[in-house]
């Protein structure tokens, strides 16, 4: 992950695991919460993410150097429209993965505060339940039996769903 | 478990008594039994009531019996021996009460002569003879609950009317009405006699009222019909259960006495084709179930209830607990996942969960919101209606259209979703629905009132165009501009169906099904001109029907037999005007019902290649498609695909306004 150019400042992230990542800070730059650090100055060379594991943080990393390539749309006001869809099916291609990798992706965006990135995330999970009855949604989300509506708070979510269109 | 039966006796000229009976349960009907029944053997099927059924011997109907299925208890009666010796014309039978009831009697009436028989069926029995009595005693009396009520029918171009006396002063009406062969229209009417003033009275003064059957039915057609506003149509039949055998011209009825839930019905006969249509009243659907091969349309046939000896819901309730144990097998697994991966949608921050939701258009919300109650709080329950959550779903498409069914009594509008069959119900109408017919659903938009129409574009843009059809000529409104409607004569003939846009060009079906094209409809020097393409060879027998839509820039149509034996799909070639016969719809997906056929791209795979009906499965009450792939019926049940059946029976169709309508809540 260290494709370095020469001139830019270097950031080390660490993740969970103790994998160490060496990014440009401009990559960085992409998580609000990276930035923050950097313009208060309480970040070391290295910033440990002790809640991110190497897969995922490696996932993130490829995310944010993409965009960081990518141009922004404030920087030109005609950006080029090859960039705009080449960035899109990036995305698209980006989200193909499973839906644990999803979820953790999306924590871990959270944390980092990438925008985008939980934007993108979340929409893929919308899209993963589309069409989907409750019971799938469950089995698709992991959602934890003990948490599951009563019988009979079921049976009220339904006659109140069935009736959402009044 | 109850089972209704119906049994066939086949009355043929050689009285041979070792002949068959044929049961089937109008609750499964893809089950049959043919069996004999030593207590049946040589005696006639004449009635069943309160759980006995009334049995006579062959030929004289002299010797009577009441026979009960679950207890095999058997009472013979006396023989039956009339002053005149002439017992053979006992038309009707009931039993008035439970046996356990001391004013239980059996009636038989008398087909020639105007008179009665009955037999008390006191707890002592004392008097063990038959009593013989005029009509007009029995009228004298209050009626009482006699189970059964004489008929006769009257069939009159494409409906037939069935009049039968109902309890006391009640006349009761059962209107049916065909279109193309097919019932799809069925009216229940009822008339106190009681509370009609001395006026209108006047109209029945022909009417007999002491006469158990009227033979000049076409004086009662015209009293019905002169009188139709004092008739009150029924929504309800309680328990009832009505039975009409079109062939042989009879009519039943009785209330179940061991299953209530069974009520509701009117059965009908199928005079031509083998088929048994059960209309709801309540849902005003008809279930189509098939009768037996070895029933021919001379058999006659009785409606009764008898309860299996094997079949105390024991096969149900084994069913039923494996399905359980299927379910918790398949939750302790996903306990496990939980165990090993430690992500979980409650990991997440709050806000996160609702940032997901805000990405689900109506029916993801609906459903996520039902999966825990965690979403259940991030997600509250909102009202689709409110303009200022219109945004949200704007931008969202459904998976496939809905079935739309507007529910005129009741006034409430259910939508279906084919893909889950969940259902949706809308109340509160913006617009009287009621007695109005749906002509046309397009972008979303439903068009009601009269003749054929067809929407261009959605009526919200600017170039929206309302394309109606009457007599020979087409009307034609701009939504945008407020002009008048402009007429054309067309020329074409009427009534034309499913009227369709291809570009510019209009084309709609013929009632025989042959294409006819409007070339640049609505452009400001048109030409009118009429295409009749060469029509596609069908292999059907049947009457079939016929459907047109549009597929990119191609027409399709598609010819369905009576009972969906049939379906084929054929590709117009508008410029060459030849149909092309074709085997598959590639990803896309079509909708068809009488008012609104669509073909359009299906979004998920399990979709596509299919043509949807607005059927219902008459067990899981799901919509039923055809597999263009397997060639057979089936029913999606989550993402499975379950049951094959290769046509409509066994199927539900609705008698109510319906319409296919992809959503859109602009």
């Amino acid at each position: 992950m260290s494709t370095s150019s020469s001139s830019s400042k270097k950031i080390v992230l660490k993740s969970a695991d103790n994998e160490t990542f060496e990014i440009d800070e401009i990559v960085a730059l992409e998580s609000q919460a990276i930035k923050n650090m950097i313009e208060d100055e309480c970040a070391d060379n290295v910033i440990p993410l002790g809640n991110i594991d190497s897969k995922t943080l490696s996932k993130i990393i490829e995310y944010c150097k993409k965009h960081a390539e990518s141009p922004k749309k404030d920087d030109n006001a005609d950006i080029d429209e090859k960039a705009v869809e080449d960035l899109k099916s990036f995305d698209a291609e980006f989200a193909k993965v499973d839906m644990p990798l999803i979820q953790d992706i999306l924590m871990a965006a959270n944390f980092l505060n990438i925008d985008n990135l939980i934007g993108l995330m979340c929409r893929t999970i919308a899209d993963r339940i589309k069409g989907k009855t409750p019971e799938e949604i469950r089995k698709i989300l992991n959602i934890n039996k003990n948490d599951l509506l009563s019988p009979e708070q079921e049976a009220k979510a339904r006659e109140e769903n069935s009736w959402a269109f009044d | 478990m109850v089972v209704q039966y119906v049994t066939k006796e086949n009355l043929g000229a050689d009285e041979d008594s070792s002949r068959d009976q044929y049961y089937y349960t109008l609750h499964d009907p893809l089950t049959k039994y043919q069996c004999q029944i030593p207590e049946l053997l040589g005696r006639r099927f004449r009635g069943y009531y309160h759980g006995w059924v009334i049995l006579s011997d062959h030929l004289q109907n002299v010797m009577w019996s009441l026979w009960n299925p679950v207890t095999s208890k058997m009472i013979h009666f006396p023989p039956l021996i009339l002053k005149d010796g002439d017992a053979v014309y006992i038309s009707e039978c009931c039993l008035s009460a439970p046996l356990d009831d001391p004013s239980s009697v059996l009636l038989l009436t008398r087909k020639i002569k105007p008179g009665l028989v009955f037999f008390r069926l006191e707890g002592k029995r004392k008097e063990l003879r038959w009593n013989e009595m005029s009509l007009k005693r029995l009228t004298g009396q209050d009626g009482g609950s006699i189970g059964e009520y004489p008929s006769h029918s009257l069939t009159f171009c494409d409906t037939v009317t069935y009049f039968l006396k109902g309890r006391g002063t009640e006349l009761l009406c059962i209107n049916v009405g065909f279109c193309k062969k097919r019932i799809e229209a069925v009216y229940f009417f009822k008339l106190n006699m009681a509370s009609v003033n001395s006026e209108d009275l006047e109209r029945f003064k022909s009417l007999d009222m002491s006469c158990k059957t009227w033979d000049d039915m076409e004086n009662m057609e015209a009293i019905f019909h002169n009188s139709m506003r004092l008739w009150e149509q029924l929504f309800d039949l309680k328990d009832a259960i009505f039975f009409v055998d079109l062939g042989g011209d009879k009519l039943g009825y009785y209330r179940p006495g061991i299953a209530s839930e069974m009520g509701g019905y009117i059965h009908i006969r199928d005079e031509i084709d083998k088929i048994l249509y059960s209309y709801n009243v309540k849902e005003n659907t008809i279930f189509l179930s098939s009768m037996p091969s070895l029933v021919l349309p001379t058999t006659e046939v009785s409606l009764w209830e008898c309860r299996l000896e094997n079949d105390h819901g024991g096969a149900k309730c084994t069913l039923d607990s494996k399905q359980e144990e299927n379910q918790i097998v398949v939750r302790s697994v996903t306990d496990d996942e939980i165990g090993l991966n430690e992500w979980n949608l409650l990991n997440h921050p709050f806000d996160i969960l609702e940032m997901i939701m805000e990405h689900c258009g109506c029916v993801e919300y609906l459903n996520f919101r039902a999966t825990c109650k965690r979403c259940e709080v991030a997600a509250p329950l909102i009202q689709w209606s409110n303009k200022t959550l219109l945004r949200r779903l704007q931008t969202y498409s459904l998976v496939s259209p809905w079935l739309v069914v507007v529910d005129e009594n009741q006034g409430i509008i259910t939508f279906t979703d084919p893909m889950l069959g969940d259902k949706y119900f809308m109340k509160n109408l913006h617009v009287s629905l009621a007695y109005q017919n749906f002509f046309c659903s397009r972008f979303g938009w439903l068009l009601f009132f009269s003749s054929d129409f067809e929407f261009e574009s959605p009526p919200t843009s600017p170039d929206c165009m309302v394309v109606g059809f009457a007599r020979s000529v087409v009307l034609i409104h701009y939504v945008a501009r407020e002009s008048p409607w402009l007429t054309i004569c067309a020329g074409a003939d009427y009534p034309v169906f499913f009227p369709t846009f291809l570009g510019k060009d209009l084309y709609a079906l013929g009632s025989d099904g042959k294409l006819i094209g409007f070339k640049a409809l609505g452009e400001e020097v048109y030409s009118l001109a009429i295409v009749e393409a060469r029509s596609p060879i069908s292999c059907c027998t049947s009457p079939a029907r016929y459907y047109l839509m549009k597929c990119d820039k191609d027409l399709l149509k598609v010819i369905v037999g009576k009972f969906g034996e049939r379906v084929e799909v054929f590709k117009s070639d508008v410029s060459k005007q030849e149909w092309e016969k074709i085997d598959s719809l590639g990803n896309h997906m079509i909708y068809i019902c009488g008012t609104t056929c669509l073909c359009i791209e299906a979004e998920t795979r399990e979709m596509e290649n299919k043509i949807y009906f607005p059927l219902l499965h008459s067990k899981n009450r799901k919509i039923v498609f055809y597999s263009l792939e397997t060639c057979t019926y089936q029913t999606f049940s989550g993402e499975n695909i379950q049951q094959h059946f290769k046509d409509f029976i066994g199927t539900a169709y609705h008698l109510y306004p319906h319409a296919w309508i992809e959503p859109s809540w602009s």
